[in-house]
């Protein structure tokens, strides 16, 4: 703490004193030398006064004796307050004079002639000041009177003499010295002890609590000096409490300060994971946008309000609309989709995505109706956005333009119809003229031919059921098969197909056990084409893969929870362990199976997989490997196969 | 019996005597049928049943001699040049004389929509060629006529 420089108090003291001394003796001595101003002109004048009687008188004898007493006068002229003396006729005559000027010289005064004594006040008619004169009637002559005229100096300087002033100087500084001495010493005793305080104080200052103060003054300052001591020791009392209480919260606040420190390096950490989480999120955004650019569908998202916060490149290209425009516009203010059918709007796929949170397909024969007024056909899907908490936050479209698509799908169809129709026709003749021949219609045939009509009728069939299957491959995998569930009794549905496999389940001497659910089963929605493909198929599978004489086939049909679950065992070939990954993909066949029936398509599972999965089921089975037997398994959702419009159905195979 | 009777020479006019007489109570089928091959296998088929089968390669010939010769059933094609079989079933349900006449589709397109538009306009039966055997063809034929 800086100290703030300061007159020291001693000097203050000291100061004080010699000017109250001094300012003391100056108006003793104006006082003393106005009084004695006084004395002395009082003292003067009556001095004079007397020296002017015996002066007169002197003057009156000698004159009778026809002298002047000069010696009189001259002692007279001596004395320093004496400015002039005049002996002047009643006349105004100056009969005698100190200046020799005077003499014969006439002068005017009111007290001429005056027969008694005067002092009057005048004033000086050589210098102008102010000055007594004393008038003394002289009687010379009889009868005629004289004035002895003296002027007296009323000047101060006139009235001392230079000796009596400087010892009077002298015996002044003398006394002022010692009383400065005095007063000196004196101010040094008052102010020591005060000092000493001013020390302790200032060591107490700079936290110096061990400071004691001696003072032994015997008065009110060794007092003081003992209350301060005595302070002193309880401030360090207290300083001593107040320094544990302050160590304590030191260390508090240290410990807290240690703990916030711990923190806000926890909270850095966070928000450094924070920062990369944001970066990392922003380029996964930034990924999304790009891939959504990117994409050759078009996209658009949707918020919660069903306004535009996405359009891509391709979205843009189809309807027409730059992003610009309508990001921020609803949806369906912009962008127009319509049934195909009945030019009805369509918002459907996007309202049910939101409604219910799940994925929905626009139907087919959707149109987009664009920025000019064009009707593009358009196929699509929208994904519902769900935030942290599953809402739907919003919904993610995806659609493009399918004229093309439409094109091909027209040609497939047609080529698949001609197709249809023109392999079909002439196998149909052949398969007539076949049986025709067969039956003898065109005479008796011999044994050997008869043989050979039947393997031609047996390729001829093979030949008709390959065209079928492949087009039902065909229309399976264009997704224009249709479905048209209808409620059947599933384990009615199984035993009927169980009874028309008589023929070939004859043939091979097979045993087929249907285990059915020992609860009668309530009715399931199932195309029935579609269903009987599936289990004939493998049905047929299973019969054709066992050994003649060793053909033990069991169907069991079982509910479990909400599903249906089919299974047909068979104890045939088995499928290899190195086979079993392929075992429905199109016109896979196994080496076995190839061996054992030459004539299959390599496209009957394929089929059924397609079907089971449209039904939103499973297909799989189980086998050991070689020659231990396959079990295939089905299982099939409660609800059953839900309608779907398709051009086509299926094809007998 | 009549063969002690009846000379070699006679027998033969005997035979055409009877065929006379049969097809006088043969039931007359139209074949609608625009593939020869096919046509010519059914026709065959048919005739050896006991049938008279009267052909016809397009839909307005079939239409023509349905009108003309009043069959007793028609087995018709869907796809036939001129006009189909859905052509020809809706003309016949228009005209009184042939309205009440039954008809057997046989056809290769097998799909669902053509068989409910095809019993939608009151045909018996819908075949499918390629899955039926040339028996499965008779005895629909025989079936649908001992209906009528």
């Amino acid at each position: 703490m800086p100290i703030k420089k300061t007159k020291s108090f001693s000097f203050k003291i000291i100061m004080g004193i010699v000017v109250i001394f001094a300012f003391a003796t100056i108006s003793a001595l104006v006082i003393g030398f106005l009084l004695q101003v006084q004395t002395q002109r009082k003292h003067i004048v009556e001095e004079k006064r007397s020296m002017v009687k015996i002066v007169a008188e002197s003057i009156e004898s000698s004159y009778k004796k026809g002298i002047w007493p000069f010696s009189i006068l001259y002692e007279l002229q001596k004395s320093p307050d004496v400015l002039f003396w005049w002996v002047v006729r009643s006349d105004g005559k100056v009969e005698l004079a100190n200046d020799p000027e005077m003499w014969g010289k006439r002068i005017e005064s009111p007290w001429l002639g005056a027969r008694s004594q005067l002092i009057k006040n005048g004033i000086d008619y050589k210098t102008g000041e102010d000055i007594k004169v004393i008038i003394y009637p002289l009687e010379l002559k009889s009868g005629q009177y004289y004035n002895f005229f003296l002027g007296i100096s009323m000047s101060p300087i006139r009235l001392f003499s230079l000796s009596s002033i400087a010892w009077g100087f002298f015996v002044y500084i003398l006394i002022v010295s010692i009383l400065f001495a005095v007063s000196v010493k004196l101010a040094s005793k008052v102010l020591k002890p005060i000092k000493k305080l001013l020390s302790g104080v200032r060591s107490i200052a700079k936290g110096d609590f061990d400071t004691r103060l001696t003072i032994k003054t015997g008065d009110e300052f060794e007092e003081l000096g003992k209350a301060f001591n005595k302070m002193l020791k309880a401030v360090k009392k207290a300083r001593a409490h107040v320094d544990l209480k302050v160590e304590n919260q030191t260390k508090e606040i240290e410990r807290n300060y240690q703990e916030l420190e711990k923190q806000r390096k926890a909270i850095m950490n966070i928000l450094e994971d924070v920062e990369e989480e944001k970066k990392t999120a922003q380029w996964e955004k930034d990924k999304l946008k790009a891939i959504l650019q990117g994409i050759g569908d078009a996209v658009f998202v949707i918020d919660k309000e069903y306004r535009l916060v996405l359009f891509n490149k391709v979205a843009e290209d189809i309807s027409g609309f730059s992003a610009e425009d309508v990001l921020g516009e609803k949806y369906d203010q912009v962008l127009r989709f319509v049934y195909e059918k009945d030019q009805k709007t369509n918002n459907d796929f996007v309202d049910k995505a939101m409604e219910t949170g799940e994925t929905q397909f626009m139907t087919n024969h959707t149109l987009l109706i664009n920025k000019k007024g064009e009707k593009i056909p358009v196929a699509d899907s929208s994904a519902p956005l769900k935030d942290k908490n599953g809402q739907v936050a919003g919904c993610v479209v995806v659609f493009r333009d399918v004229t093309e698509e439409r094109k091909v799908d027209r040609m497939k169809s047609e080529f698949v119809s001609v197709a249809s129709h023109q392999l079909r026709t002439p196998l149909t003749s052949i398969k007539l003229f076949i049986e025709l021949l067969a039956d003898g219609e065109a005479g008796e045939l011999t044994a050997q031919q008869k043989d050979y009509i039947e393997d031609v009728s047996e390729s001829t069939e093979r030949m008709i059921s390959l065209v079928n299957e492949l087009l039902n491959v065909s229309r399976l995998e264009s997704g224009r098969m249709k479905v048209e569930p209808q409620k059947i009794r599933f384990e009615d549905f199984i035993q009927k197909i169980i009874d028309d496999s008589g023929v070939l389940s004859e043939d091979k001497n097979c045993r087929i056990d249907f285990e059915k659910p020992q609860k009668k089963l309530s009715k399931i929605s199932l195309d029935p084409v579609l269903m009987r493909q599936v289990i004939h198929n493998l049905l047929t599978n299973a019969i054709y893969y066992s050994p003649k004489d060793r053909c033990k086939i069991k169907v069991k049909l079982q509910k479990k929870k909400n599903d249906y679950l089919l299974s047909v065992k068979d104890k045939g070939i088995g499928i290899p362990k190195k086979e079993q990954d392929r075992i429905f993909d199109k016109f896979f066949r196994s080496d076995k199976a190839q061996k054992a029936r030459p004539e299959g398509s390599g496209l009957g599972l394929y089929i059924n997989k397609m079907i089971v999965e449209e039904a939103g089921g499973e297909i799989w089975f189980e086998s050991e490997g070689r020659g231990k037997g396959t079990t295939f398994y089905v299982k099939l959702p409660q609800k059953g196969m839900s309608r779907k419009k398709g051009e086509k159905g299926i094809a007998k195979s | 019996m009549y063969d002690l009777y009846i000379s070699k020479k006679d027998k033969n006019f005997l035979n055409i005597l009877k065929l006379k007489f049969m097809s006088e109570n043969k039931k007359n089928i139209l074949l609608a049928e625009d593939d020869r091959f096919i046509s010519k296998a059914y026709k065959a088929g048919l005739e050896k049943a006991g049938f008279e089968v009267i052909p016809a390669y397009d839909g307005v010939e079939a239409l023509k001699k349905i009108k003309e010769k009043e069959p007793d059933l028609v087995l018709l094609d869907i796809v036939m040049p001129e006009k189909n079989g859905f052509e020809v079933l809706e003309e016949m349900k228009m005209n009184k004389g042939m309205k009440n006449i039954p008809v057997v589709i046989i056809s290769n397109l097998g799909q669902e929509s053509d068989i409910k538009k095809g019993k939608e306009l009151g045909v018996l039966d819908y075949l499918v060629k390629t899955d039926h055997s040339m028996k499965e063809v008779v005895e629909k034929v025989k079936y649908c006529l001992s209906k009528k």
